[in-house]
C-alpha cells in the first residue's frame, strides 16, 4: 500500500466524522477540567 | 492540572493523549452507528438532553424534578437500546485485539464469491450470499439445508441457478465453506430503507443489523451488486468495487482478477460454466472453481 492509499484509507474516510469526535472530545475535556461537569 | 473551577484547563501531553483517546471512542462508535437506526435514536436523545437542558435553565421546577426521577433509569434504557452496537464495537475490539485475520484457503474462497456475484449480475440472477464472522450464524445456518461444503465459484452457481431447489434463501459462507443454503433471514424493518428493495435485500440487511456479517446481494431484477453490512447497504457496486469492499471489511488484500467474459443474454449458468473461462488472477493462477 503506498502512501497515498493509505492516507486515503485512514486519514481522508469518514473525515467529517473523525473531526466531530476530536471536537466532542475536546469539548469534553475542557467540560471535565473546568469543573462544569460533575 | 485543574487549577480551579471555571478557569481555562492547563493542557499537557496527557491532556492530549485523553482526547485523543475519548476521540477514538467517539469515533468509533459514531462510525458503528452511521447510517443505521441508531444513529436517529441518537439523534433524538441529544435533541431531548439540550432541550431539557436549556428548560432547567429557565427555572422548570417541575420538569427538573421528573428529569432527576427518570435519568438513572435513562443510562440503563440507553444501554438496552444500544446493545447490538456496544455488542458490535466489542466484538470489534476483540477481533483487533486478536489480529483476526482470513487464511489464504479463505481469501481464495472469497473472491469465488466475487465472481459468482458477477455471473449473477449478467445473468440478473438472484443471490443472497450471507459471510459469517465473528459472531456466530448457527441459528440461520439452521433454518436452512446444511450443506458444509467446500466454497468454490461453481458451487454457488449451482446453488443459485433458478431451477435448482436451494436457490430461494441465502447461502452462508463460514470460513471457506458454504455452511447451509436456503436459509431464512430476519427482514429488515428500518422505515428508511428505499421501497424499492425487496425481501432478498431487506433479508441481507437484516442479517447485518442483527450481526456482524457482510451480505452480497444480487437484484433478480436489476443484476445490480448490493453489499450489506451493519445494518446499511451500497448499491449498484461494479465487481471491483465488491472486491476492495470484502477485502476492506475483512482486513486483506485482494489482488485485482481478470474478469470472465460476459454472457450473451439468455444463457443459462450452467451453460456458462460448461466453458472454458479465462478467469485468472494477478498472479496468473486460475481460480480452482472456474478450471474444468
Amino acid at each position: 500500500m503506498n502512501i497515498g492509499d493509505y492516507f486515503r484509507r485512514y486519514v481522508l474516510h469518514n473525515l467529517g466524522l473523525k473531526i466531530v469526535s476530536l471536537l466532542l472530545a475536546y469539548g469534553l475535556w475542557f467540560l471535565v477540567a473546568t469543573g462544569k461537569l460533575h | 492540572m485543574i487549577h480551579a473551577a471555571g478557569a481555562w484547563p492547563h493542557f499537557t501531553a496527557i491532556s492530549a493523549v485523553d482526547i485523543l483517546v475519548v476521540a477514538f471512542v467517539i469515533y468509533e462508535f459514531l462510525a458503528l452507528i452511521k447510517g443505521t437506526r441508531a444513529a436517529l435514536i441518537l439523534v433524538g436523545v441529544t435533541v431531548i438532553a439540550v432541550a431539557v437542558y436549556f428548560l432547567r435553565l429557565e427555572g422548570l421546577v417541575t420538569l427538573t424534578w421528573l428529569v432527576n426521577r427518570i435519568r438513572p433509569y435513562a443510562l440503563i434504557a440507553l444501554v438496552v437500546v444500544f446493545a447490538p452496537e456496544i455488542r458490535e464495537a466489542l466484538a470489534r475490539l476483540g477481533r483487533r485485539l486478536t489480529m483476526a485475520r482470513t487464511s489464504g484457503s479463505e481469501s481464495d474462497a472469497y473472491d469465488d464469491i466475487v465472481l459468482a456475484a458477477n455471473l449473477f449480475s449478467q445473468n440478473q440472477t438472484g443471490a443472497l450470499m450471507v459471510i459469517e464472522r465473528e459472531i456466530g450464524l448457527r441459528t440461520y445456518v439452521e433454518s436452512g439445508v446444511a450443506l458444509e461444503a467446500r466454497l468454490s465459484y461453481d458451487l454457488l452457481a449451482t446453488i443459485f441457478r433458478p431451477s435448482a431447489p436451494l436457490h430461494d434463501g441465502a447461502v452462508i459462507v463460514h470460513g471457506d465453506r458454504v455452511a447451509a443454503a436456503a436459509c431464512f433471514l430476519p427482514l429488515s424493518m428500518n422505515p428508511v430503507l428505499s421501497t424499492q428493495l425487496g425481501t432478498r435485500h431487506r433479508a441481507g440487511i437484516g442479517i447485518t443489523e442483527e450481526t456482524d456479517a457482510i451480505a452480497v446481494i444480487v437484484s433478480e431484477e436489476t443484476g445490480s451488486i448490493s453489499l450489506a453490512v451493519a445494518g446499511t447497504i451500497e448499491r449498484d457496486l461494479t465487481v471491483d468495487q465488491l472486491r476492495e469492499r470484502m477485502g476492506e471489511l475483512l482486513r486483506r488484500y485482494v489482488p485485482p482478477t481478470v474478469l470472465p467474459t460476459p454472457m450473451t443474454n439468455g444463457a443459462s449458468i450452467l451453460d456458462e460454466t460448461e466453458e472454458e473461462m479465462p478467469i485468472r488472477t494477478s498472479d496468473q493462477h486460475s481460480k480452482p472453481g472456474a478450471q474444468r
